[in-house]
C-alpha cells in the first residue's frame, strides 16, 4: 500500500532543509539557512511539491526537528510546520535534534557495514550551539534493537565536561567503543583517543530525509510516536535577558 | 509607505472581483510583547469574527522586553491562539501578518507560521506594516470616518504625530527623538519601584496622589522638568512637533538617586512624571493638529492608538486640545490601543479594498523581508 505524504523540515543547523515522502519517492532541497531563510523555506516547500507532482492538500502529516539548535532558525521551521499543520488539520510530529542525529548515526554506521558485536559502542551526539567551544551533547548506549542509536543515557545538552570521562569506559572502567557525530564535534576541546568520529559532510547533523525516514519507520502520520509528541522548541539554554535598549523605534 | 521589496510579489491570477469582498482574512500580531491572532470579516464593513490574544507576563521581572524570552513565548502561544480563533470558521481568503517594525525573533514567528497557512490554503500573504495597523486602526472602530486625518501614534515603541490620507498614504508631522513614551513610563515605573508593564503601573500609583490644594498640585508638577524636544521640524510659526523624554527620565532618576529613600513621595513624582509625558503628547498633537488643518482644511476628529493612548490622563488632555482647535477627539477602545492582531487583519482588508476590481489581488509572496524597522513615510530616515 501506498503511503502517504509526508513533508519534513529541518532548519536548527546552520542549512534550511525540506523533505517530502510522496509514494516510494523520497525528494528533498537544502540550502546554507541564515539572513532570509524563513522565507526561503516556503519556495523549497514549493519545489518540492511541484517536483512531486502533489498538491499541498495531499499532505498527511508534517515532522520536524525541534532542537536544540540556532534559536532563530529553529524557531522559524516550527513556526512554519505548525502553520501547516494548523491549517490542514493534519498530525505534527517534532523529534529532538539529539533524536535525529542518533538515528542519522545509526545510519551512517549500519551503511558501512560494521558490525557492533558485544562492545555496544557509545553514541556522542555533538551539535552546533553557536557558542565556540560550547557545543550540545547528548550519549547514547548502542542497542541492536533501537531504531536510534539506542537509548539515550543523557540529554542534558550542556555537558561536555563529562564526554572524557564517559568515553574513556564504561562503569567498570573497561574500554568501550566510542562514536561521534554531529556538526559540533569540531567544538570540543578533546577528543579522546579511542574515538571515532561519523563523518556525513553534506548534512552534519543529519539531514531532512533522515528526519522523514525516521518518521516513517516509526508509523508516522498513522502513528505519532511517544518522543515525538512534544512539540515545542528544545533550547537548552536558557534565555539572554537583557531587555533591549531600544524595541522597534522605526 | 516605501516598498516591501524588490522582489517580484507573486500574483494571483485570480482579481479582487473574484474573491468577492466577502472574504476572511486572518491575521497574527507579534512584533513585540502580545502574542494574538484575529479573523476579519470585509463586509459589508470590516467585522471581527473572532479574535484572541496572550499577553507576555514573563518580562515583569526585567522590567522591559527582553527579546529572546518574547519571540519564545510567541512560538510557544500562536499554536493555539491559531486553534482558537480558526474553530468553527470558514477557510480565510487571506492571511496577514505584522512583518516590522518590531523584534525579529518575533517577526520570524508570527511571519513563518501565516506564510504556511498561507501556502496550505493557497491564498494569498500580506505584509503589514504594523504601525499602518496602529494608524488604519481608528476606521476599523469607525468605518464612516474619512481620510484624512490626524492621528497620535504613542506606544511602548513609538511616537509621532501622522497624517492618515489613505491606506498607503501616511505624513510624519513630528516624532520622538528619543525614547518612546511607552518605554519612558516603564523606565519611571522601574524607577519608582512600581513594576512591569509601566504605563498601567505608573497611571494606577499617580492615581493615589491626593492634593489638598492647586498649590500642592502644582509643587509636584515642579518637581519634573517640562520635556522639550531638543530640534526638529517647525510648523512655520516656531512650534516644535518632535518629542523627547530622555531627559525627564534622567530628572526623575536624578531625583529618586540622590534624595534619601524615605523622603521620596512616590506617589507625586508618578504624577509629576505622567503629567509631564501626557501634557506633552498633548502639546505635540495640538500643534500637529493645526498644521494638519492648515494643509488640509478637513473637519475631522483627533485620534489617538498605541498603549500609550489608553491613559485616561492623555484621552483627556487630549480631548482639551481637540476643542480648542474646534474638533472632537474621538477615544479607541483601550483594546484597539494595544497591539493586537484585529488592526493587523483590517490594515490588510484596506489594502485589499483599495485594490482596484480589476487589479490582481495583493500578495507579499514568502521572501519578502521581515524589518525590524520599517518607517511609514518614504522620506524618512530608517
Amino acid at each position: 500500500m501506498t503511503q502517504p505524504p509526508v513533508l519534513a523540515i529541518e532548519t536548527a543547523g546552520r542549512l534550511c532543509q525540506a523533505a517530502l515522502a510522496a509514494g516510494d519517492r523520497i525528494l528533498s532541497r537544502a540550502e546554507p539557512g541564515g539572513r532570509g531563510q524563513e522565507g526561503r523555506l516556503f519556495t523549497l516547500i514549493q519545489d518540492l511539491l511541484r517536483e512531486a507532482q502533489i498538491s499541498v492538500d495531499e499532505i498527511a502529516g508534517v515532522a520536524v526537528a525541534r532542537g536544540p539548535g540556532g534559536f532563530t532558525s529553529l524557531r522559524a521551521g516550527l513556526a512554519a510546520a505548525h502553520g501547516l499543520a494548523i491549517a490542514k488539520n493534519i498530525p505534527l510530529a517534532a523529534w529532538s535534534s539529539f533524536d535525529l542525529a542518533a538515528f542519522a548515526a545509526r545510519q551512517i554506521f549500519d551503511s558501512q557495514g560494521r558490525n557492533a558485536g558485544d562492545d555496544r559502542p557509545r553514541l556522542h551526539v555533538v551539535l552546533d550551539s553557536r557558542r565556540a567551544g560550547d557545543p550540545f551533547v547528548a550519549h547514547f548506549n548502542y542497542d541492536p534493537n533501537d531504531i536510534l542509536w539506542g537509548p539515550a543515557v543523557s540529554e542534558k545538552g550542556d555537558d561536555n565536561g563529562d564526554i572524557i570521562a564517559a568515553a574513556s569506559g564504561d562503569k567498570n572502567g573497561a574500554a568501550v567503543p566510542v562514536f561521534f557525530f554531529g556538526d559540533g564535534v569540531h567544538e570540543l576541546p578533546n577528543i579522546p583517543d579511542n574515538a571515532q568520529i561519523l563523518h556525513q559532510p553534506e548534512s552534519p547533523r543529519g539531514s531532512s530525509v533522515h528526519l522523514l525516514q525516521l518518521a516513517r519507520a516509526l508509523g508516522f502520520p498513522e502513528n505519532i510516536p511517544e518522543n515525538a509528541r512534544n512539540t515545542q522548541a528544545l533550547y537548552i539554554r536558557p534565555p539572554q535577558t537583557s531587555p533591549p535598549s531600544s524595541p522597534k523605534n522605526a | 509607505m516605501p516598498p516591501l521589496s524588490q522582489n517580484t510579489p507573486r500574483l494571483h491570477k485570480k482579481s479582487r472581483r473574484a474573491y468577492n469582498l466577502h472574504m476572511l482574512i486572518l491575521a497574527i500580531e507579534s512584533t513585540c510583547d502580545e502574542t494574538a491572532t484575529a479573523l476579519l470579516k470585509t463586509t459589508p464593513q470590516h467585522h471581527i469574527l473572532a479574535q484572541h490574544i496572550t499577553p507576555q507576563t514573563q518580562h515583569r521581572r526585567f522590567g522591559g522586553v527582553v527579546p529572546e524570552i518574547a519571540a519564545r513565548q510567541h512560538l510557544a502561544n500562536l499554536p493555539a491562539l491559531l486553534g482558537q480563533t480558526l474553530r468553527g470558521q470558514p477557510q480565510p481568503g487571506a492571511v496577514a501578518a505584522s512583518c516590522g517594525p518590531g523584534l525579529i525573533g518575533g517577526l520570524i514567528t508570527g511571519a513563518s507560521a501565516a506564510r504556511a497557512l498561507a501556502l496550505a490554503w493557497q491564498t494569498p500573504f500580506l505584509a503589514v506594516n504594523h504601525l499602518a495597523a496602529h494608524a488604519l486602526s481608528p476606521r476599523l472602530a469607525w468605518p464612516e470616518l474619512k481620510f484624512p486625518y490626524l492621528l497620535l501614534l504613542a506606544s511602548g515603541g513609538h511616537c509621532q504625530t501622522l497624517a492618515v490620507s489613505a491606506h498607503d498614504k501616511f505624513r510624519r508631522y513630528g516624532q520622538t527623538l528619543d525614547d518612546a513614551p511607552g518605554e519612558a513610563l516603564d523606565k519611571a515605573a522601574r524607577l519608582l519601584g512600581l513594576g512591569w508593564p509601566g504605563g498601567p503601573a505608573l497611571e494606577k500609583h499617580a492615581a493615589t496622589f491626593q492634593p489638598e490644594n492647586p498649590q500642592q498640585r502644582r509643587d509636584a508638577l515642579a518637581l519634573l522638568p517640562d520635556p522639550l524636544a531638543r530640534r526638529g521640524d517647525s510648523d512655520g510659526d516656531g512650534a516644535n512637533l518632535d518629542f523627547s523624554f530622555s531627559g525627564l527620565k534622567t530628572a526623575l532618576a536624578r531625583k529618586v538617586n540622590n534624595s534619601p529613600a524615605a523622603s521620596v513621595d512616590t506617589a507625586a513624582l508618578a504624577f509629576a512624571f505622567q503629567e509631564r509625558v501626557m501634557r506633552s503628547l498633548a502639546r505635540g498633537a495640538g500643534r500637529a493638529l493645526a498644521r494638519f488643518r492648515r494643509e488640509h482644511a478637513a473637519d475631522t476628529p483627533l485620534l489617538a492608538a498605541g498603549g500609550v493612548a489608553a491613559n485616561r490622563r492623555l484621552a483627556a488632555l487630549l480631548s482639551e486640545v481637540a476643542v480648542r482647535h474646534g474638533a472632537e477627539f474621538l477615544p479607541l477602545p483601550a483594546g484597539l490601543c494595544t497591539d493586537n492582531a484585529a488592526m493587523v487583519a483590517h490594515a490588510a482588508g484596506e489594502r485589499v479594498r483599495a485594490c482596484g476590481d480589476g487589479e490582481p489581488f495583493p500578495d507579499d509572496g514568502f521572501c519578502t523581508p521581515l524589518r525590524p524597522r520599517w518607517p511609514l513615510d518614504a522620506g524618512a530616515v530608517a
